[in-house]
């Protein structure tokens, strides 16, 4: 680390292996800090000094890949973006995020959000009897804002672990697959809602979340998906009451 | 989509091979929570195709999850003082039914307003009433945005707006129950 | 070891990876398309660029400008015919972007906007706030997944090229997930996978940021091009080395030494324009070689500001007010406040240069395909022949999507033209191979991060920003010697799964073979020509003699360079002038008229550009 040496920390480390270890388990390391050592300069101290074998995802260091995600002394944090000065004198328990499926050490699995993301069908749809020419859609700042903050998400999945809901509810969809949807949702240029409709309008899609609120709480960006559930559910329910009063003929519009 | 698991060639079409928290037998699912409620062994997910060396573990959920953290703790509350403000309502539903049942069910409904339980009962309605109402105000501006050109209406208007409409509404009911 | 077929595997999830992949799958959808990647594609490092990317749109902008700005940032080391084509279809890709959904910013009135960037004389670059490359990643990842024909091997570190036969016949890699190595056989495979920054150690780049596919190549048989060429970005926080983007200077940010004077009108980029007021081409809006030579050259003058995490220079954005930082540079306001505890509002934020992209790579044609047939290669791994000498800023994000469809849609063809037969000899060698690497597990006593560290500070003392024989051959010593520690190198972990210790084993492995391809080539490069800078007697450009890509051919006893012609078509080589002097001399030719060199080839535009506005 560059400066100087303020103290030791001890970090205790989840470690788990799935060849040799029946179940995981607290490892203690003892780790030297300065003013700007983040957590994960702890971690890669601890890999290149102490244990090589502790597996854990890192790349950009700050913030913006969404890899180094982890509980820290049980809150879901960016390993990168919170540092051991704020922790001192320790300890500092280090746990892989909360409510998904440990692989290994501090990794876990990502593909049920993988498919997730996927069954949110997150991408433009264009206007199938008008689509924008060679120079695009035009859009205006105001048009932007209503969709923008959700398309911050760095898909760190701190708010799967927050989200007591995922550990509790089958195959729920989770705040960052939902944000995705109504990102495209919300896009002026957009016109795939009623195809992201069947995904969200479902027990295990919107109606699983209770409005804990603690995804937005963990959201190291500020996209806040509570509040864009919330805002689809209010959505979709009033899609659903017009629907009932007043029938679309045929076709869709 | 992930080719994950495909032994054979990746294959065309949205549906590929059984892929984790999608459908298909037996699921993973994006929850720590295996079927039965109970945690079991590591690893009790579905073997991966022949030769994968997972064994991903799932961490069991704690019945008292909700009282882990001050957030959750804050959340439990709130949905409790539901149950709270509707065993209330239960109460006034006994009495509008013992109203129609006469004046004697009715004078001894009344009666049983008096009592310690019941007097308990109000009070911790009250409470709970006004707790429910302010932690969904307060909930309220994640549905409610206002906004004109690029600036947004600060959040605590929304909430004050509710708590106006809630005096307004307040004061309407007592002038209307204290008439002559 | 598993097996799958595949017509085109890409390897590399990143910006460049996946647009080739959505373009395979455009154009052919019947052939099946697999990104291997070894990080999940949204942390691919594409996410991390921040400031823009360039497209000719604004109504006095031209393509013949967005040329000769590209042409001379390279320092005329650019093939040019790839230039072309390249600022011929900026523009409309980037157009396709927006119609897939990327939050481009906007004008009031709703058309894109544009910014100012380094070294280029219009506003030209295209930016969604300071997020661009964050923004391109997703909106490419997410318009993938609409596609059925694109697969993904999510995890999986690529090992080895296989070549039967005298062309590549797949790749063989390896399933961190599952925990076993998978030989993907390809039709064509597009390498995709990135730069080679983290050789140093003061770099802006995240940890995957190893050459991995250049060293894939190489051991291969394609040949590497150019690697002595490596970027410094000037505005690095020092210590990490975390990116602040030059966007930053384009909305008018100003650099000071200790003395509070705006150096770069030292360092032939004046005169001073006025603080708020920033020329396209004058002062920090120069191109980033000069300014990182600039500093280098104040920092042995002792006029830079020691810091706690070493020696630094201010950059000024005050002026701009609160709220348009907020607006404008929000992540650089995040940034700085999370790691310095300081707001750009309020003080200067301390950089220094920092290694940021590798302009050399695997040699490829305009039609992005390498000398070894079956093997495509686009993005930072490659060596296009876009960027010459020295990048141009948000040329790069521009690239990925006007050459990664090309990518895509050659690499199909080929596919498609040219199939491969399931050959058993294929399957054999990739397990042998697959056996090679997995035996590093468990063994060695050589620390990696002792090798890793070592090899980042010899690369940065000796093929830094500015170079000398003595050093260059002092690095080469340190990097030979690190390699011989490298066959003992230290693998503890033994777990199947997730096997970190032995990927970033595997990652050295690459980082010093590029290393030595480097090292040899910028020794044979007697001359300086844009981030390539010799203070032992070369300090000039000689076209003469080094008017020539280097090309380093991978073989056991060392890399065997050659010197290879520069496609020169409009724009002969001139004097590459900044400030005053680049506007008196008209910016070098203006394509397309062809004639002599810089003076007197002074156009209107040029003129006018330099008498300030």
């Amino acid at each position: 680390m560059s400066g100087e040496v303020l103290g030791t920390i001890t970090l205790r480390v989840q470690r788990y292996r799935p060849d040799a270890d029946e179940a995981p388990h607290l490892v203690e390391y003892a780790v030297p800090w300065g003013q700007d050592t983040s957590v994960l300069d702890a971690l890669t101290w601890i890999k290149d000094h102490l244990d090589p074998t502790l597996a854990f995802r890192w790349s950009c260091r700050m913030a913006i890949c969404g890899s180094c995600g982890f509980m820290l002394n049980g809150v879901p944090r960016l390993g990168c973006e919170h540092f051991v000065r704020d922790y001192a004198p320790g300890p500092l328990v280090v746990e892989p995020l909360a409510n998904l499926a440990v692989e290994r050490d501090l990794v876990v699995d990502l593909e049920p959000f993988l498919a997730s993301l996927e069954r949110a069908r997150p991408w433009l749809v264009p206007d199938p009897e008008d689509p924008p020419g060679e120079t695009g859609n035009r859009q205006t700042p105001e048009q932007m804002l209503a969709y923008h903050d959700y398309a911050m998400c760095i898909d760190c999945l701190l708010c799967y672990a927050a989200c007591p809901q995922v550990a509790l509810a089958p195959d729920f969809l989770g705040p960052a697959a939902i944000t995705a949807a109504v990102r495209y949702d919300k896009d002026s240029r957009d016109h795939g809602s009623d195809d992201r409709l069947p995904a969200l309008d479902r027990e295990d899609g919107l109606w699983a979340c209770t409005f804990v609120g603690a995804c937005s709480t963990a959201c190291p960006k500020g996209v806040d998906p509570a509040a864009a559930i919330q805002q689809a559910k209010a959505a979709t329910a009033a899609a659903w009451a017009a629907e009932f009063l007043l029938p679309r003929r045929g076709g869709r519009p | 989509m992930s080719a994950r698991g495909a032994a054979g060639p990746p294959r065309d079409g949205v549906a590929g091979p059984p892929r984790d928290g999608v459908a298909g037998p037996p699921r993973e699912g994006p929850a720590g929570v295996p079927r039965g409620g109970s945690a079991g062994p590591p690893g009790d997910g579905p073997p991966g195709p022949p030769g994968s060396a997972r064994r991903p573990h799932r961490p069991p959920v704690r019945r008292t999850w909700f009282l882990a953290t001050r957030e959750y703790r804050a959340y439990a509350l709130r949905e409790a003082s539901s149950v709270v403000v509707g065993l209330f309502v239960l109460n006034l539903v006994i009495g509008l039914v013992s109203a129609h049942r006469g004046v004697d069910a009715f004078t001894r409904w009344v009666e049983l307003q008096r009592s310690a339980p019941v007097v308990v009962l109000t009070v911790v309605a009250l409470v709970m009433a006004v707790v429910h109402a302010t932690t969904w105000f307060q909930a309220t501006p994640a549905i409610i945005r206002v906004r004109r050109g690029r600036r947004q209406l600060h959040r605590g208007w929304v909430v004050l707006a509710h708590y106006v409409l809630l005096a307004a509404f307040a004061v309407v009911v007592v002038l209307w129950l204290g008439r002559p | 070891m598993q097996a799958v077929r595949t017509d085109v595997a890409v390897v590399g999830g990143g910006g460049a990876g996946l647009r080739a992949a959505i373009a395979v799958a455009e154009a052919h959808p019947e052939l099946d398309v697999t990104v291997l990647s070894k990080v999940y594609p949204m942390r691919s490092h594409t996410v991390a660029a921040e400031g823009g990317a360039a497209g000719v749109v604004g109504a006095d902008d031209s393509l013949e400008q967005h040329f000769a700005d590209t042409v001379s940032g390279g320092d005329w080391l650019c093939d040019q015919d790839v230039v072309q084509y390249f600022v011929e279809h900026a523009a409309h890709e980037m157009y396709r972007l927006e119609r897939w959904g990327c939050p481009w910013s906007r004008t009031d009135a709703g058309a894109v906007n544009v910014r100012r960037f380094g070294g280029m004389s219009r506003p030209r670059t295209w930016f969604a706030a300071d997020k661009t490359g964050f923004h391109v990643l997703h909106t490419l990842f997410q318009t993938s997944l609409q596609h059925p024909s694109i697969a993904r091997m999510d995890e999986c570190l690529a090992l080895e090229l296989v070549v039967r036969d005298g062309r590549v016949a797949g790749v063989l890699a390896y399933d961190q997930r599952e925990g076993y190595p998978v030989l993907v056989e390809a039709g064509a495979v597009v390498m995709a996978t990135g730069g080679a920054g983290r050789l140093y150690a003061q770099n802006t780049n995240g940890a995957i940021v190893t050459g991995d596919g250049m060293a894939l190549a190489y051991r291969a048989g394609a040949p590497l091009r150019d690697l002595e060429f490596v970027q410094y970005h000037p505005t690095g926080l020092p210590g990490s080395g975390i990116l602040i983007t030059e966007g930053c200077r384009g909305e008018g940010g100003i650099l000071v030494n200790a003395e509070g004077r705006r150096y770069l009108q030292d360092y032939g980029l004046g005169p001073e324009t006025p603080v708020g007021k920033p020329e396209n081409k004058h002062m920090e809006l120069g191109p980033r070689d000069r300014l990182s030579q600039a500093f280098w050259h104040e920092q042995r003058a002792g006029r830079t500001i020691a810091t706690p995490r070493g020696d630094a220079v201010h950059l000024d954005l005050r002026h701009l007010g609160p709220a348009y930082l907020r607006e404008r540079l929000p992540l650089i306001c995040e940034l700085t406040e999370q790691y310095l505890g300081i707001d750009p509002a309020t003080a200067p934020i301390p950089v220094c240069p920092s290694v940021h992209y590798s302009m050399g790579g695997i040699e490829t044609d305009v039609t992005t395909a390498t000398p070894l047939p079956g093997l495509f290669a686009v993005g930072e791994c490659a060596s296009s022949g876009l960027h010459g000498a020295n990048r141009l800023g948000s040329n790069s994000l521009a690239e990925l999507v006007v050459l990664g469809r090309v990518a895509g849609e050659r690499a199909g063809a080929f596919a498609l033209a040219e199939p491969t037969p399931a050959d058993p000899r294929v399957r054999r060698d990739a397990a042998d191979a697959a056996a090679r690497h997995l035996s590093m597990m468990g063994r060695g006593s050589e620390p990696q991060v002792e090798i890793r560290e070592a090899l980042g500070r010899a690369m940065d003392d000796g093929v830094g920003i500015f170079r000398t024989r003595e050093g260059m051959e002092r690095t080469a010593a340190t990097v030979r010697g690190l390699r011989a520690r490298f066959a003992d190198v230290r693998v503890a972990d033994t777990c199947p799964v997730h096997n970190t210790d032995w990927a970033s084993a595997v990652e050295l492995g690459a980082m010093l073979d590029v290393a030595e391809g480097l090292v040899a080539s910028a020794l044979a490069r007697e001359e300086s020509r844009g981030s390539h800078q010799r203070l032992d007697g070369f300090g000039e450009r000689d076209d003469e003699r080094f008017l020539a890509h280097t090309r380093a051919w991978w073989t056991p006893d060392g890399p065997r360079l050659e010197h290879t012609p520069v496609t020169i078509t409009t724009s002969p080589p001139a004097t590459r002038a900044y400030g005053a002097a680049g506007a008196a001399a008209g910016t070098g030719t203006a394509a397309g008229t062809g004639t002599g060199t810089a003076a007197g080839t002074g156009t209107a535009a040029g003129a006018a550009e330099g008498a300030g506005r």
